[in-house]
């Protein structure tokens, strides 16, 4: 038990940082492909034509339902080998991220979507708004409002997920955090340093969302939301 | 360059079935223990965190802030190699596995517990003291059960995220179906199957979990109606 | 509010010849409460005789729940007395939400609670626990009984309020009204001295006021001593012994029921006209 020394994880930093960047990266890329993919199917759960329906159920349950571990050893070792496709380690790695999250996103929409209480469409109809304005000028702004901080959240969990990626061998912080432990056997202080840059990215993406959730409440500053709490993460809906 | 047509060896899977099975097990037996953990650290850091004294509720915020801003799969390995090299602390595969997975369990359990007390409204417990029950008796017997109501939902959510954790200790040496998976592959060449049929036990077992919290939620709704 | 009020004693009450100020079960001395910069309650006084009514009324704002709310001490005031049963009760040293935080105030608090039965006016029945188990609750725990007997009461309670058939059903299976006949017979299973009620029929349907108010009616004919917050004028007039009138965090008048059909103050005569308007 030799006494901890955090001199080698310093002179690597770089590497780590490099890492993190890369982690954020793929994250952002697959949450992107996520949101849009997500939107799709969240349209598709609401269609009019229920094999649709039930086809995109299907795939929110079953991507809900699996792990990400498990969707990339499968993916990767399992499905591309059998379809004789190689598929690099960070296509593999955006693929999976944005294929399991974009079922969690589907649903966040679709309650977003249904949260917003029909008697707004109605009134906003009834006002001689069309369709489409009463959807981009009355429904959206309300739903976005209601979506924002489960995406966020999620848009966190998948940051975090993308250390899992390090099984593939997608050169971010965790891998680099494990070669650098193995190389130096120093474990404790490599994945405290990984941990670490984690959390603080962690911790600024969130506070940034919170900003973002701030901005986009209408009822702030207005008198009768005074002194009630905007910093609820949670939609009451 | 093509490769060669993969060669379909379900047989291979067949022949492995028990342990599969037995790897399942494993990982089952790793989320209870788990969530147990995640249930009893989470209650105490949640009354903590509620606590008026800054001494009792900083640490509790700082430690649910703590443990729900890393990666479990950072932590799993922090608690699996970092605890043996600097401390001597050598854990089993399934004992650092389930400290990981307990304690990142308890973060969330906590606000989860904490969101439940909060939800019971203050008048319970107003009429529970004003009855004469002492504030312990009234914590227990009328907060404590009706939060706990509206913490199943969450909670079997954060059952179903602890069952998917789980299947992340295969990496630190831990047989379960994906250790075996990737053992089992190596050696006849099959990854398509044994990744396949362990990636649908999971998915069977997630689903069925999230179709009970499902049918409980709407059994509860009923009873929480009550100001 | 169509009640026509009567003027005439209602007959056998306990505490109408007892000339008031001699024994009070209940004295509340120059009692504060401030919340943040308001004041709510400002050196309010108030004594109750044994089997005596007393209707506190006033405006929303006025402290008189807050008043009733440092009788039992759900909310501590800041300063002044609680005198019960001739004992004067500590406060507790902490209201904190932490249950870790003990048996704020200790035995001589929870006795009065015991003693002190409390309607509030969103029932707050407890929703996880049948009739029944709403009633026994504080049998077992308060005053130790076992079981079954804490079950034979609790039963004779439910069939004094009408509910001995929905014994065990849980409260989201009640109307309003019988969640608050719940309320009552919860508080009336202890067997308490003094009984407070917290605007009872606010958060009732119209239609479902007139039987709670029966209910309290009986009580006070059987001689239970009360203080109850409410705006039920027709209920003060007919059954209170006194009224008292709360604006302001301070009493500003008290009386007799009937002083209040001609009000010695500006401020109670233009309140009493405006609810009776």
């Amino acid at each position: 038990m030799a006494p901890l020394d955090f001199r080698p994880v310093w002179q690597n930093l770089g590497v780590l940082l490099a890492g993190a960047r890369l982690g954020a990266t793929v994250a952002v890329a697959g949450f992107g492909l996520a949101i849009v993919a997500g939107l799709i199917i969240a349209l598709l759960r609401r269609s009019r034509i229920a094999p649709l329906r039930w086809l995109a159920f299907a795939y929110v349950q079953f991507f809900r339902g699996i792990a990400l571990y498990v969707l990339i050893l499968w993916l990767y070792f399992g499905i591309a080998v059998a379809a004789g496709i190689t598929l690099g380690a960070l296509t593999a790695g955006i693929l999976t991220l944005a294929l399991l999250n974009s079922a969690y996103l589907a649903e966040v929409f679709r309650s977003g979507i249904e949260a917003v209480d029909r008697g707004q469409r109605e009134a906003a109809l009834a006002m001689g708004l069309t369709p489409r304005q009463a959807f981009r000028d009355v429904v959206a702004p309300q739903a976005l409002r209601v979506v924002v901080p489960a995406t966020g959240n999620h848009f966190v969990d998948a940051i975090k997920d993308s250390a899992i990626l390090s099984v593939i061998a997608v050169p971010e912080l965790m891998r680099q955090a494990t070669s650098l432990a193995q190389v130096t056997a120093r474990p404790f202080e490599f994945y405290t340093a990984a941990a670490v840059l984690y959390l603080v990215v962690v911790v600024c993406v969130s506070s940034g969302l919170r900003w973002l959730e701030r901005r986009l409440d209408y009822t702030r500053g207005l008198p009768w939301s005074r002194g009630t709490a905007v910093a609820d993460t949670t939609p009451t809906h | 360059m093509l490769a060669a047509a993969y060669n379909y060896r379900w047989d291979v899977v067949a022949a492995n079935v028990d342990g599969l099975v037995s790897g399942l097990v494993v990982t089952l037996r790793l989320t209870a223990v788990g969530m147990g953990i995640a249930l009893v650290v989470g209650l105490v850091v949640a009354v903590l965190r509620l606590s008026r004294s800054p001494l009792l509720r900083l640490p509790a915020l700082g430690y649910i802030e703590l443990l729900r801003g890393v990666p479990l799969f950072v932590f799993l390995f922090l608690v699996y190699y970092g605890l043996a090299q600097a401390f001597g602390l050598v854990l089993s595969p399934f004992a650092a596995g389930a400290v990981a997975l307990g304690l990142t369990g308890s973060a969330y359990m906590a606000e989860i517990y904490r969101g439940a007390l909060s939800a019971v409204g203050g008048g319970q417990r107003e009429a529970a003291l004003a009855m004469g029950l002492t504030p312990l008796q009234a914590f227990r017997d009328v907060t404590l059960p009706q939060a706990l109501r509206v913490a199943v939902p969450p909670g079997m959510n954060l059952l179903i995220a602890l069952l998917k954790g789980a299947t992340l200790v295969s990496v630190i040496g831990i047989s379960d179906m994906f250790y075996l998976a990737r053992v089992v592959s190596l050696a006849n060449f099959t990854p398509f199957e044994m990744y396949t049929v362990a990636g649908f036990a999971i998915v069977a077992v997630t689903v069925a979990l999230a179709g009970l919290a499902f049918l409980l939620e709407r059994r509860m709704a009923r009873v929480d109606r009550e100001a | 509010m169509g009640d026509p009020p009567r003027l005439e004693p209602v007959a056998g009450h306990a505490g109408r010849d007892q000339p008031v100020g001699t024994v009070p079960l209940l004295e509340v001395r120059e009692v504060c409460k401030r919340f943040g910069d308001n004041l709510v309650l400002d050196r309010v006084s108030l004594r109750v005789a044994p089997g005596e009514v007393v209707v506190v009324i006033g405006p929303s704002g006025s402290g008189k729940s807050t008043l009733l709310r440092c009788i039992n001490f759900l909310t501590p005031p800041d300063s002044g007395d609680v005198v019960f049963s001739g004992r004067q009760v500590q406060p507790p040293r902490s209201s904190a939400w932490n249950p870790l935080a003990g048996r704020s105030g200790g035995r001589d608090l929870v006795r009065l609670r015991s003693q002190v039965g409390m309607v509030f006016q969103h029932f707050n029945v407890f929703p996880h626990l049948t009739a029944l188990q709403n009633v026994t609750l504080g049998l077992t725990r308060v005053t130790g009984r076992s079981k079954a007997e804490a079950e034979v009461r609790a039963l004779e309670q439910l069939e004094r309020v009408g509910l001995r058939d929905k014994a065990h059903e849980h409260p989201d299976r009640l109307s309003g009204g019988q969640k608050q006949r719940l309320a009552i017979a919860r508080a009336l299973a202890l067997d308490p001295k003094l009984m407070l009620f917290d605007e009872p029929t606010s958060a009732l349907d119209p239609e479902l006021v007139g039987g709670i108010l029966a209910e309290m009616r009986k009580l006070a004919r059987s001689g239970m001593t009360m203080v109850v917050v409410t705006h039920e004028m027709g209920f003060a007039f007919e059954v209170a012994d006194r009224i008292v009138f709360m604006d302001d965090g301070r009493v500003v008048e008290e009386g007799p029921a009937e002083q209040f059909r001609n009000p010695l103050h500006e401020r109670t005569r233009a309140f009493l006209d405006a609810i009776l308007a």
